[in-house]
């Protein structure tokens, strides 16, 4: 552990989180509704505070160890979500809980909120809580694509076993590379996204906030009833297409950068997680129309298509209560939900390639019953995956399962029905801000106790941060020598 | 011919006593001291012992003077820079048995050409293609191509049940344009005439074109099923390539493999095939994964007597066909008695392979069985004696019979009344000394 490098690089992100409070103070003063203060103070406060910090503990080592790393992530992310709640709290908008509740939604772009009606919320916070989830998903890109690999955490690593682990001190000038090139892509999606959004016809305010939930799969909107309320085709494709993009793993868009589009194409989870989807609408569409639901086949594949692309990307915007549709469709998006895209994409779950891997991995061991002496090794396309990594992902799934139940049991314990408990954290561990039942109601989460907001957003954080980089802070070894 | 050939292991030893048999000089040169024994009293040959890799002992075995280097010590090592020193020393050709395909590469034949090496053996390679050409005929245990690969020979075993069982040749009901070249009985091979009568277990040698070969082995197997599945013992070099070779032809295959590193290789570049790490030789492990189902069953571990072994109980327990790897000369007459359909061995390939490389240019081809008979194919020469003679009257040697004749090409089944003519391309089946006799009749 190397306390200077660690609470310089946290300083580094204050700083930048508390700058990046400087667009909405903006935008308050050429809107004039009234939140410059809420932003510009606590954005002022943090920049010094934090670049005096930075100085501080300025020093000429470089070296960063995987433990540094992981202390790095989540107290920056918790760091950030303190900072970033301060605004809401400011403009006398929520109290302190609800505030942090919203703002770790944001950063862990999970999109879960205790806002009901955000068309009467002053447009900079609304303007905020986009930026929030944005800044979460180049966050979460380029802590899997480019760093996660380099440490050896996290379902990227399954794509780079090969990377050894490398000399500390080359880790940071190639991290800084690859976090570069990881930028320029999400920042010419959210160009895209932008475009496309003004194009189909959607108000310059609003489309700048769904781009911002868009590529970062947040779904945080600035209108209560979310998509639906545009009732526009062009809109909701515009919208497919960026949450379809932004579930990718950004680490293709590399290859694909690099002239190695073949390689992209090809690879196996990408595949599966465009089968996934177009499987889903395909039978939700047939599911739906034959119980009688909808008045023709397209309106119903219009429906199926979005609800399925904004839940397998954990992006949850709506054009649909899907609440109302029928008990198998309802469990099957819960699936999707779960599964989640690819990993290195801004979605959460427990993504594809995980998904595709315990499934493989299952069906050798019913194979093994029958021949008790079969070789099966994991392999996915021509990679063989390293039997250390099956071992972490079967316990990644573990502990996956184990937090949803042992997380119900917590929430529950506040009196919360058995549904609704399981629903908030599945919601929250599974970064879509979204369930079935009660959770995927804004009024849900505002009328939650206190403390079962604070346990929902250690369990945003958990989800975000896959699980384990989270974990590991949490045992005395992480702590000794 | 002066030839010096490095290694008297079982590859160097047979080619060494094949080449002398032929009248080429020959020094052998082996480090092993039993082995050098073994060579000085078996073979009819100078005997060396000393590090054939050694610049020195190379120039004491007379390289400089010699016509062909062969190299087949068991290291690649050793036999490249065996291969290297002797071009340098002005060896005109070189041979060297190559196990490791790193070295070796077909389609660069410039990693060859910095090697100096004229002609690389890779037994393994021979061996898979061997049996894959054996499991692509259903009925078959064996075929050979000749003349440009329009004439095959098929081997077949006759079964019990064979209705040609118990019938002299001449009442054998054949398909136009074939022939029995051969019959291979307890180990011993015989020219057919007319009155054989063919017993059961026979090995019989038909030849015809290639096109028709699977409809002349139906004629006299009743078993043709096509293979589906096949089991491979040993998933090392030589297994592993098959199993490759076989997954891609749309065969399912099953690899034992008794190193776990090894089966776990295995089963990485295998996409279907399944892989099983255990001995492979037990009754109850090979009745579990149902040997009695597959239509072939291949040893091909570097342990003969294991090879043997399972070879023998999968065909007790009902595999259609056994094959087994044999490096040892004196495993293979336990085979026939064992019951195993086939033994691959690359003893033999290999030196057929040199003896091949060595007649370049008189002979086309030559293919050594096991006991003892050769199929060669020859070329008719211009203006030669034997040109324009009905056959009956050219005085073929006993042990020996003309099968087929590629003319043009159209493919012959010459009779007694035929007559060759220069330029054609003739197989030959033989028995024991009759290859001298036929070759020299067709020499220029």
């Amino acid at each position: 552990m190397h306390p200077r490098i660690v609470l310089n690089a946290l300083a580094a992100v204050c700083a930048a989180g508390g700058a990046a409070m400087f667009l909405p103070a903006g935008y308050s003063l050429v809107a004039g509704d009234g939140n410059v203060l809420s932003f510009g103070l606590p954005a002022l406060v943090t920049l010094i505070l934090a670049t005096a910090l930075f100085l501080l503990t300025r020093s000429p080592d470089s070296y960063v160890s995987g433990r540094d790393v992981f202390l790095i992530v989540v107290l920056g992310w918790l760091g950030v979500a303190a900072i970033g709640a301060v605004p809401f709290v400011l403009s006398g908008l929520m109290g302190p809980v609800n505030a942090f509740f919203e703002s770790m939604a944001g950063f862990t772009t999970t999109g879960a909120s205790t806002v009901s009606t955000p068309e009467e919320v002053a447009p900079s916070l609304l303007l905020w809580r986009s930026l929030t989830q944005w800044a979460g998903g180049i966050g979460i890109v380029v802590l899997f694509v480019a760093v996660a690999p380099l440490v050896g955490f996290g379902a990227t690593q399954l794509y780079s076993a090969e990377v050894a682990n490398p000399m500390p001190e080359r880790m940071t000038p190639r991290i800084r590379e690859s976090a570069k090139i990881l930028a320029y892509v999400y920042g010419a999606l959210t160009l895209g996204g932008l475009v496309a959004l003004l194009l189909a016809g959607m108000g310059p305010f609003d489309a700048v906030n769904h781009t911002l939930t868009t590529v970062s799969t947040g779904g945080y909107s600035t209108r209560s009833d979310s998509i639906a309320a545009f009732d526009s085709w062009a809109i909701e494709l515009a919208i497919v297409g960026g949450m379809l993009l932004s579930g990718v793993n950004f680490a293709l868009y590399f290859h694909a950068a690099q002239g190695r589009s073949g390689h992209a194409l090809g690879n196996r989870e990408f595949l599966a997680y465009l089968g996934i989807v177009a499987g889903s609408t395909v039978l939700l569409t047939v599911v739906l129309y034959a119980s009688g639901y909808g008045d023709s086949p397209l309106t119903v594949f219009r429906e199926a298509l979005f609800q399925s692309a904004s839940l397998a990307t954990g992006t949850a915007f709506s054009t649909a209560a899907w609440a109302s549709w029928g008990p198998f469709a309802q469990m099957f998006l819960m699936l999707l939900m779960a599964i989640g895209p690819c990993a290195g994409s801004t979605g959460g779950g427990l993504k594809v390639i995980r998904a595709v891997l315990l499934a493989r991995h299952a069906r050798q061991e019913v194979f093994r019953i029958i021949h008790p002496q079969a070789v099966t090794p994991l392999k996915l396309g021509n990679r063989v995956i390293p039997e250390r990594m099956r071992a972490a992902f079967l316990g990644f799934f573990f502990v996956y399962a184990a937090v949803l139940v042992l997380g119900t049991l917590l929430i529950a314990l506040h009196g919360v029905p058995v549904g609704a408990s399981f629903g908030s954290v599945f919601a929250c561990l599974n970064i879509t801000g979204t369930a079935l039942g009660p959770a995927g109601d804004p009024a849900f989460y505002a009328e939650l106790p206190g403390s079962a907001k604070v346990l929902l957003t250690f369990f945003m954080l958990l989800g975000r941060l896959e699980l384990f980089t989270v974990l590991v802070l949490l045992t005395p070894a992480f702590w000794r020598g | 011919m002066r030839i010096v050939i490095i290694g008297a292991g079982e590859v160097g030893f047979n080619a060494a006593r094949m080449l002398s048999a032929e009248g080429h000089d020959v020094v052998i040169v082996e480090q092993n001291e039993a082995l050098a024994e073994k060579a000085t009293e078996g073979l009819d040959a100078l005997v060396m012992q000393g590090n054939g890799a050694s610049p020195r002992v190379l120039r004491e075995a007379g390289v400089k003077s010699s016509d062909l280097l062969v190299a087949a010590t068991g290291s690649d090592e050793a036999n490249i820079i065996a291969c290297l020193a002797a071009k340098a020393q002005g060896a005109l050709r070189t041979v060297a048995r190559i196990h490791n395909q790193d070295y070796y590469d077909p389609r660069e034949p410039f990693t060859q050409e910095v090697l100096g090496i004229d002609f690389v053996i890779h037994t393994e390679q021979m061996a898979t293609e061997e049996i894959m050409g054996a499991l692509a005929l259903p009925g078959a245990v064996n075929a050979e191509t000749f003349a440009e690969g329009r004439i095959t020979i098929a081997e077949v075993i006759l079964q019990e049940d064979a209705p040609v069982v118990g019938k002299p040749i001449r009442d054998v009901e054949l398909p136009e344009r074939s022939l029995v070249v051969g019959v291979v009985r307890r180990g011993e091979a015989l020219v057919p005439r007319g009155d054989t009568v063919l017993e059961a277990r026979d090995r019989v040698f038909l030849i015809g074109e290639k096109r028709r070969i699977a409809g002349i082995v139906r004629a006299i197997v009743t078993d043709v099923e096509p293979v589906r599945e096949v089991m491979i013992l040993g998933g090392g070099r030589i297994g592993l390539r098959l199993a490759l070779a076989l997954e891609k032809g749309g065969v399912s295959v099953k690899v034992v493999e008794r190193d776990e590193a090894k089966a776990r290789h295995a089963a990485v570049q295998l996409t279907r095939g399944l892989v099983l790490h255990d001995e492979g030789i037990s009754r109850d492990f090979l009745l579990q994964e149902r040997v009695d189902r597959t239509d072939a069953f291949v040893a091909v571990t570097g342990d003969d007597r294991a090879n043997l072994l399972a070879a023998m109980y999968a065909s007790q327990l009902g595999a259609k066909l056994t094959v087994a790897g044999i490096s040892r000369g004196e495993f293979s007459p336990l085979a026939e008695a064992l019951g195993v359909d086939i033994t691959i061995s690359p003893r033999l390939l290999a030196a057929g392979a040199i003896l091949r490389f060595v007649r370049r240019g008189e002979i086309s081809a030559v293919t050594l069985l096991e006991s003892g008979a050769q199929m060669i194919e020859l070329r008719v020469p211009e203006s030669h004696r034997i040109a324009g003679r009905p056959l009956a009257e050219v005085g073929f040697p006993r042990g020996a019979i003309l099968g087929a004749v590629l003319r043009g090409d159209k493919v012959i089944i010459p009779t007694g009344r035929d007559s060759l003519k220069a330029g054609d391309n003739v197989v030959v089946f033989t028995v024991g000394a009759a290859v001298d006799k036929v070759e020299r009749i067709f020499a220029s």
